[in-house]
């Protein structure tokens, strides 16, 4: 049975001045998930999660965290959240240890050892007593992650966090994200302006443009839809096109500047585009199976045909 | 809010600012008693080396401690926009009004310290080191303070209110500058000519702390040196503050990271 959902927001919008950052969004992040929201820059990924954490406030629309969904509650279910939005925030002249104490105080959590323990978790155990601006880049987004991780939230709230990390970084991060989420069963929303960097990790998508929702899918769902396409060559791909909307009803297709027509629909069902292209003589020249990645699948849904494959 | 005050307690405590804030002016208030020590010895019939030339140099120079307030106040904000730490405190949970409350209630616990610790050197820095007056210097110093305490107040709450609502250190320095003494020095003017601007200059607190006369003795006499005006001065301090705290709880509900 599937888990109820921990966040549900409905035809949220965020308009700045003319610019609509956020377009009638609705969405639902089940509880348990790793739930990644994918956009390129400027698609509204920050702005979402900007909007749940209380950063801004919605133009309009509504969402619910937790079992708030109303702006006077929604203080009282942040508390179960650990954030890191854009830039982690801390005293550059504190050391790491200090910075967390000043939250650990801030949020009533219990018990000092609190802050080393998140500290040996992300890593930075041994560099505790480091000033927050002499750390690199990679140790900010780790401290970053430890402060999210304070006070062992039920949520959290992610924006880009794997910038600025090492390979090695990465996949520890990565590792740590999927040990949390199974064994402590704590829901992340992540995102990310690259798609295959939670293709491993996350069970949940939501692909973001322009403000808008473009797909909300599981990740198995995204998988399959970004399995596989056809790629027919032709000497006329536009009678070809033509024919495959009048014969087989499809639409789902992209025509290639060389005249390559890529098929997104039934692309199991060769036969009938192979025999259409053949029957009809209009040119086969070459006819293939290819993979789609995750990547390619999202250019294709935000219409970037030309860098698309 | 008690977690917050003591986080930020925490922090202010563990960062160099209010340090070297308290010890520099302890520090210029002492090196002043001293210097007027060695020359009470090296200069004879020296003037200024009395408990009552020190207290008075700090009485006369309420204005300009009105203006160190502002600076005071970049300590207890700690730039928490600029370093994005207000964004981790909103993610948490606490309100924003929670948060502006609990800096003026911080700001107002640390400077109370600083101002015991500032005052403290130089009075016993002056009895030790300069001849006593024994003209009531000290009852005239802490008579100056106490008129001063709510103006002061009302200075630090709206430095705080200014930088919470524009959000950088340099918009709340010029805010301040602009609200607590370019306009009062501007309505100044206009009431050496203007009744109604006369009347709106006996409120302004800068006009207010930088008033002063000179009696029958050619003694200086300052605004709360007459019982009226030490009132006029804590109501004027009262009404800033009452203005102040509603337009920051106010501004910072709407303002967004």
């Amino acid at each position: 049975m599937k888990e109820p959902n921990i966040i549900t927001s409905k035809n949220l919008t965020k308009i700045y001045g003319k610019n609509r950052s956020l377009d009638k969004v609705t969405l639902n992040i089940p509880r348990g998930s790793i739930y990644g929201l994918v956009g390129n820059n400027g698609a509204g990924k920050t702005t979402f999660l900007k909007i749940l954490a209380g950063h801004i406030f919605p133009t309009s629309g509504e969402f619910t965290l937790f079992e708030a969904n109303n702006p006077m509650d929604y203080n009282k279910v942040r508390q179960r959240c650990g954030c890191i939005i854009e830039n982690p925030g801390f005293f550059p002249k504190m050391t790491a240890k200090q910075n967390l104490e000043y939250y650990r105080i801030q949020r009533g959590i219990p018990g000092k050892a609190t802050v080393m323990k998140v500290l040996e978790l992300t890593g930075l155990s041994q560099a505790y007593n480091k000033r927050f601006e002499n750390m690199s880049l990679g140790m900010k987004q780790r401290l970053g992650l430890a402060l999210a991780l304070l006070g062992e939230p039920d949520l959290l709230i992610l924006d880009e966090p794997i910038n600025g990390l090492d390979p090695i970084g990465i996949v520890e991060f990565r590792n740590l994200l999927l040990k949390l989420n199974k064994e402590k069963h704590i829901t992340i929303l992540i995102s990310s302006h690259i798609l295959t960097e939670l293709e491993h990790i996350a069970t949940d998508f939501c692909l973001l443009s322009n403000g808008k929702v473009l797909e909300e899918c599981t990740a198995e769902k995204l998988r399959e839809n970004c399995h596989t396409y056809l790629s027919v060559k032709v000497e006329n791909a536009k009678k070809y096109a033509a024919l495959l909307e009048e014969k087989l009803h499809c639409t789902n297709y992209k025509i290639m500047p060389d005249n390559t027509i890529h098929i997104y629909d039934n692309s199991d069902n060769i036969k009938c585009y192979s025999e259409l292209a053949a029957t009809l003589d209009i040119g086969l020249l070459s006819f293939s199976k290819n993979e789609i990645n995750l990547e390619n699948y999202y250019m294709h849904l935000i219409g970037n045909s030309k860098e698309m494959i | 809010m008690l977690n917050y005050i003591k986080s930020d307690l925490y922090r202010i405590f563990h960062s160099k600012g209010i340090y070297v804030f308290v010890t520099v002016c302890s520090l210029l208030l002492f090196a002043m008693n001293l210097i007027n020590h060695i020359a009470n010895l090296k200069i004879e019939g020296f003037l200024y080396g009395t408990t009552d030339f020190a207290f008075g140099m700090v009485t006369s120079s309420m204005s300009y401690i009105l203006c160190i307030v502002a600076l005071f106040s970049t300590v207890i904000c700690g730039d928490d926009y600029k370093n994005r730490t207000i964004n981790n405190s909103i993610s948490f949970g606490i309100s924003r009004k929670k948060i502006y409350g609990a800096k003026l209630i911080t700001a107002l616990l640390t400077s109370a310290l600083s101002l015991v610790i500032i005052l403290g050197v130089l009075i016993i820095s002056g009895y030790i080191l300069l001849e006593h007056s024994n003209t009531g210097e000290l009852i005239s110093l802490f008579t100056a303070v106490t008129a001063c305490i709510p103006a002061l107040i009302c200075s630090l709450i709206a430095c705080l209110t200014f930088y919470y609502i524009f959000g950088s250190v340099q918009t709340m320095i010029w805010g301040f500058l602009g609200v607590f003494v370019a306009f009062p020095m501007v309505i100044s003017l206009l009431a050496l000519k203007f009744h109604f601007f006369q009347q709106l200059n006996n409120w302004l607190i800068y006009s207010m702390v930088s008033y002063y006369s000179w009696d029958e003795n050619e003694n200086l006499v300052f605004l709360w040196n007459t019982t009226d005006g030490f009132f006029q001065l804590i109501t004027a301090g009262i009404i800033g503050i009452v203005i102040f705290t509603i337009i920051g709880i106010f501004g910072i509900e709407k303002k967004e990271l």
